[in-house]
């Protein structure tokens, strides 16, 4: 997968499976969603994590410049003997990402944060993020730039919050960054419409 | 003369500078104005920090972090990763200045 959508997956795929327990049930998986769902959809299924991309940031501090050579393209291809590819270095990224779990029960809440702690530590902490091909995976270094315990009430009800502020590192691939920093020379305009499909009527052509 | 007291006064004059540039930055990430213009870049324990008054921290939390249900818009948090290696330029040009005043590099 390429920059961004890879690493949005290797963080759900990192925060996945997690499980609490209480008197009613003891293995109650903490599902973990992108963005916001419904509200009637969340307040079903507490407890729940959020995954929200919060900043992207050209880490230029880490910028190396030179060329690299591989035999699968960056694990995008399946190498193929003989053949090597050559490219610029990638250009490196700062990834963010709030975390936000919600929960109702308080024992529930201590039982994420202790596992939120374990997947995020402040330091050394790394995510496995796999390559186009499934064939290796990298660890990323991942730190945790931030906690904020944000417990409310809402409609008379407890209602525990955690906001946890991650950064990973990562890196944009150097084809996809020669495509974003291409400029578009000519348009071209097939003013003659052919291949209509039926029921739909073509517009007539300006002189 | 005092290393620590040239990088403070130049991370002093880079907290007056930098506190229009925020005030912008969150204006534009459409926080409310009246909560903007209570808010500082501040040197703090010599660090550069987004200064918050107690009177509307929770509202800022809640801008920051989003309420219930809703999404987040980490201003404070985007402007301090983004000035942070700023910091690091302040710092060696702080150093770069005391090591010419001493003579060190002569």
């Amino acid at each position: 997968m390429t920059f961004i959508l890879a690493e949005d997956a290797a963080i759900k795929n990192h925060l996945s499976g997690m499980i609490v327990s209480d008197e009613k049930s003891a293995n109650r998986p903490v599902k973990v969603w992108f963005g916001y769902p419904d509200i009637e959809v969340t307040t079903q299924t507490y407890p729940y994590i959020i995954i929200e991309l919060i900043d992207v940031r050209a880490a230029k501090e880490r910028q190396n410049s030179g060329r690299m050579y591989d035999t699968d393209n960056r694990g995008t291809v399946a190498a193929v003997q003989g053949v090597v590819y050559g490219y610029n270095m990638p250009l490196p990224y700062d990834l963010s990402y709030q975390l936000t779990s919600y929960s109702r029960h308080p024992r529930h809440d201590r039982a994420i944060m202790f596992q939120m702690q374990q997947k995020f530590p402040s330091q050394y902490g790394s995510l496995s993020v796999p390559n186009d091909l499934g064939t290796e995976t990298a660890k990323r270094h991942m730190f945790l730039d931030g906690f904020l315990k944000r417990d409310m009430i809402e409609d008379g009800r407890r209602l525990f919050r955690n906001a946890y502020t991650v950064r990973v590192v990562s890196e944009m691939t150097p084809s996809i960054a020669n495509s974003a920093l291409s400029t578009v020379q000519t348009v071209k305009i097939n003013r003659i419409t052919t291949n209509i499909p039926p029921g739909l009527t073509p517009v007539p052509h300006l002189p | 003369m005092n290393t620590n007291t040239v990088a403070n006064d130049a991370l002093k004059r880079a907290a007056e500078r930098l506190t229009p540039e925020f005030k912008q930055e969150a204006l534009s990430a459409g926080w409310p104005a009246d909560i903007v213009y209570q808010l500082s870049v501040e040197e703090v324990n010599g660090d550069l920090q987004v200064s918050i008054p107690d009177e509307i921290r929770s509202k800022v939390d809640d801008l920051e972090y989003g309420e219930v249900n809703g999404t987040s818009n980490r201003v404070i948090y985007r402007f301090e990763q983004s000035h942070s290696e700023g910091l690091n330029d302040i710092f060696e040009t702080a150093f770069e200045d005391v090591a010419s005043r001493l003579g060190a590099f002569n």
